[in-house]
Parts: C-alpha cells; sequence; structure tokens
C-alpha cells in the first residue's frame, strides 16, 4: 500500500490587520475559519492532517476538538510562516509522507475536489508541486512533493517562496471558480465572504 | 557524475568534526540528497559559516532556471569554460558530505547504484562553485555545482567519474575569498586516494529522491 498524501493547515501566526481578532477562529458561514480548512482537507482524504499552531495555541486546539487532526506546535511562528513551513517539513520528512496539500486557514471556499484535482495531477505526472491557477492567477493550496521537503527546511521569508517556484515551477491546475481564492485577510474582506 | 549524496549527521556531529567552521541549528540527516534540494556549504566569503545552496548552478545570464542547471563541473575545464570560469576564480565553496552514490553500468542491465564512504566513516567536503542568480520577478537562488575529477581506484570499477574530494589541508585555500588564479588552486584537482575509502552495492530505492531514510546506505546483496 502507498502511503498517503498528508495534509498541513497552516495556522499558527496572528494577523495583523484583522483588528486585535484571531484569525482562525472567526466564524464564517456557522463554522470557524480554522475548523473548515481542517475539514475540507479531512474531506479531501488527505491522511493525516496536521495542524501547525502557535499564537494563542490552546484555543485553536480547542476549536479543533471534534476532528480527527493532529497538531504540531511551532514556537517560531511570529518569525513568519516559513517557520510554520519548515516545521511541517521536519514533521512530513520524519513520518515518509510521499507529498503534503498545504491548506491557508484564511481561505475557507477551497473545495475538497480541488484538492483532490491536485493529488490527481501529481500521481499522473510526477510534478514536484502542483498549484492550482484559480480564474486565470496561481493560488493555493499547494501540493508539494516528498522531494521538495528538505528545501522547505531552509526557506527563510517570502523571498524564499519565490525562489522555490523558479526553481521547481509548478504544473499548474486550472480552476474556474473565484471563491476557491477568496482569502480572509481584512476586516472588509471578512464582511464580504463571511457574514450574511 | 555525481547526481547523488549523504550528510546523515545532525548540527553536532558536523560541529565535533568541523570545528573551524559554524553550522546552523537543526541540521537534520539526509540520506539522498538529489538535484534541485538544499546542499549544506561553506562559502567562500571569509565568514566560515554553514549555509544552504540549491543543488544545481544556474549562470547568470539564465533566463529559465530551468534549463540551465548544471550539478556538477569537470575540474579539468571547469577554470575555462564560459559558464563557469567566473565561480571557479571567484565563488567557491565546500559540499559537505559523509557518502555518495554511483551508479554501475552494464549492458543490458540496470544501472545498480553503490554507496561510497569513508572508510573511518567521517564527513568530508566536496569542493563547489556557486553563483547567484536573480530572476525577472525579484527571485533569487544561490545554485551551486559539484566538482568531479577521474575516478581513483577504488570507484573505478563503479563510474569512470567521482566528486573532487578536498583533504583538510586544501580547505583554506578553497576557501580563500575573492578572486585566485586558477593556476593555484589547480594543485588542489586531484582525486582522493583510494585507500581511504569503501563501497558496498546498496538498495535501487535510492533512484528516487522521494526516499530519504536511513536503509538506503545499507548494503544488499551484490
Amino acid at each position: 500500500m502507498t502511503p498517503s498524501v498528508a495534509g498541513i493547515v497552516l495556522a499558527a501566526g496572528q494577523a495583523k490587520r484583522m483588528e486585535g481578532r484571531l484569525k482562525q477562529l472567526l466564524p464564517c458561514q456557522g463554522e470557524v475559519l480554522v475548523h473548515r480548512a481542517a475539514r475540507v482537507a479531512l474531506e479531501a482524504g488527505l491522511t493525516p492532517v496536521w495542524v501547525v499552531v502557535g499564537a494563542e495555541e490552546a484555543r485553536v486546539r480547542d476549536a479543533l476538538q471534534d476532528l480527527p487532526v493532529q497538531f504540531l506546535s511551532n514556537p517560531h511562528w511570529a518569525e513568519g510562516q516559513s517557520t510554520s513551513v519548515a516545521a511541517a517539513a521536519r514533521q512530513l520528512r520524519a513520518s515518509q509522507a510521499p507529498a503534503a496539500v498545504f491548506l491557508l486557514a484564511d481561505q475557507p471556499f477551497v473545495p475538497p475536489a480541488l484538492i483532490q484535482r491536485l493529488i490527481a495531477a501529481w500521481q499522473a505526472h510526477h510534478a514536484a508541486i502542483v498549484a492550482p491557477r484559480i480564474a486565470g492567477q496561481r493560488g493555493n493550496p499547494v501540493l508539494i512533493s516528498a522531494e521538495i521537503f528538505p528545501l522547505l527546511e531552509t526557506l527563510t521569508g517570502d523571498r524564499g517562496a519565490r525562489a522555490l517556484f523558479a526553481a521547481h515551477p509548478p504544473l499548474e491546475i486550472p480552476w474556474d471558480d473565484p471563491r476557491a481564492r477568496a482569502e480572509i485577510d481584512t476586516p472588509e474582506d471578512y464582511a464580504r465572504w463571511c457574514q450574511p | 557524475m555525481c547526481g547523488r549524496f549523504t550528510l546523515t549527521l545532525t548540527t553536532e556531529a558536523l560541529q565535533q568534526t568541523f570545528r573551524d567552521f559554524i553550522f546552523p541549528d537543526g541540521i537534520q540527516p539526509r540520506y539522498n540528497i538529489a538535484p534541485g534540494q538544499p546542499i549544506l556549504v561553506i562559502p567562500n566569503d571569509g565568514r566560515k559559516q554553514a549555509t544552504h545552496f540549491l543543488w544545481g548552478f544556474i549562470p547568470s545570464w539564465a533566463k529559465d532556471p530551468q534549463r540551465y542547471r548544471f550539478i556538477n563541473a569537470r575540474a579539468e575545464t571547469a577554470w575555462q569554460k564560459p559558464s563557469f570560469r567566473a565561480a571557479f576564480r571567484r565563488r567557491r565553496c565546500l559540499v559537505l558530505a559523509d557518502g555518495f552514490y554511483e551508479w554501475k553500468r552494464e549492458e543490458g542491465k540496470r544501472a545498480r547504484p553503490f554507496y561510497f564512504t569513508m572508510k573511518d566513516r567521517r564527513p568530508f567536503a566536496i569542493a563547489g562553485i556557486w553563483e547567484h542568480w536573480q530572476g525577472a520577478d525579484g527571485s533569487e537562488i544561490i545554485g551551486s555545482a559539484l566538482l568531479t575529477v577521474s575516478a581513483n581506484a577504488c570507484v573505478a570499477p563503479i563510474h569512470d567519474r567521482m566528486p573532487l574530494i578536498l583533504p583538510p589541508e586544501a580547505y583554506d585555500q578553497w576557501l580563500a575569498p575573492g578572486e585566485q588564479p586558477p593556476e593555484r588552486l589547480r594543485p588542489l584537482l586531484q582525486p582522493y586516494p583510494a585507500e581511504a575509502m569503501q563501497c558496498w552495492p546498496v538498495s535501487p530505492e535510492v533512484n528516487s529522491p522521494r526516499v530519504d531514510a536511513p536503509h538506503l546506505i545499507e548494503a544488499v546483496e551484490a
């Protein structure tokens, strides 16, 4: 049996633009954002699903009590998301996952079917990185194959991510529905996407 | 050609062997370092601090970093090849390793991997050159190639080339900051003594860069 593709939900940060509220825990159409991301990962068949936690770790864990996910603490979360990605990569390498899909806790409308398309493309084409092209723009979530995990462990900051894509251009999967790209980054985004 | 190698040590063990160099925390053992992945290097910037470069030398003139990516450069000619000569003079590094793989190709058979280490299993340094590449979108990659030389008597039965392993007494000269005339460096471009090395056949699982586990370096039946 081949081991299955793992899921990583990045939920360790503390958003600066959300007026002091922890973004991961904002309710969005009846479900808090991090719960929604983790549930979508599970529904897509990702196994196991690791949630990287940091800021207000206990509250985030509490919000996911009912889901069969595992937690990964990132004590260095304040130094940026690259520290969460690196922590996840170390865990993935130790558990010998063949690939992983990285989900952001603030993109609540990624459908499970999109994740399954990424996995199918990875299986068919052996690409190192697979990303969706959502309504014409490269987006998330991104599937990373195991040979890239060591590189994720060495990334720092945003420039590191760009270098990663320059060195390993993603295989892009077209996806038409722009809602999959919706990101809750500001109170205006939140009002637009999450409040009835 | 050297297309895979290992560095199966943590920060603490590296620090004990290479006492002159400074290592970042959290280095994890690697059993199958492949092109396109990070490699642990000491650049010749005078700081003697280990850092990660990408394995794959991208000439600065390359528009597409995918098309031009050299994992090796022949030591005999790197000092004069247009793609490598500036880096050979100015941008050298030590690439840290404790073993490497080579494949024995025989007609009609699948290539079989062998693992090479020092008899005392100590880590060693491979001579490398590096280049800074900048993309139009501002992305930066520091890519590196391993120099290769003719195989010594240990490697020759398996493959005709091997990485250029430098003895510790050559580190200072290879890492001298700034420009060095190639004539001064060329005496260093020698195959490492065969007597110090050993090898054994290993599982073809190493062929997949997705596999990175301790059993890859274990001997299998020849």
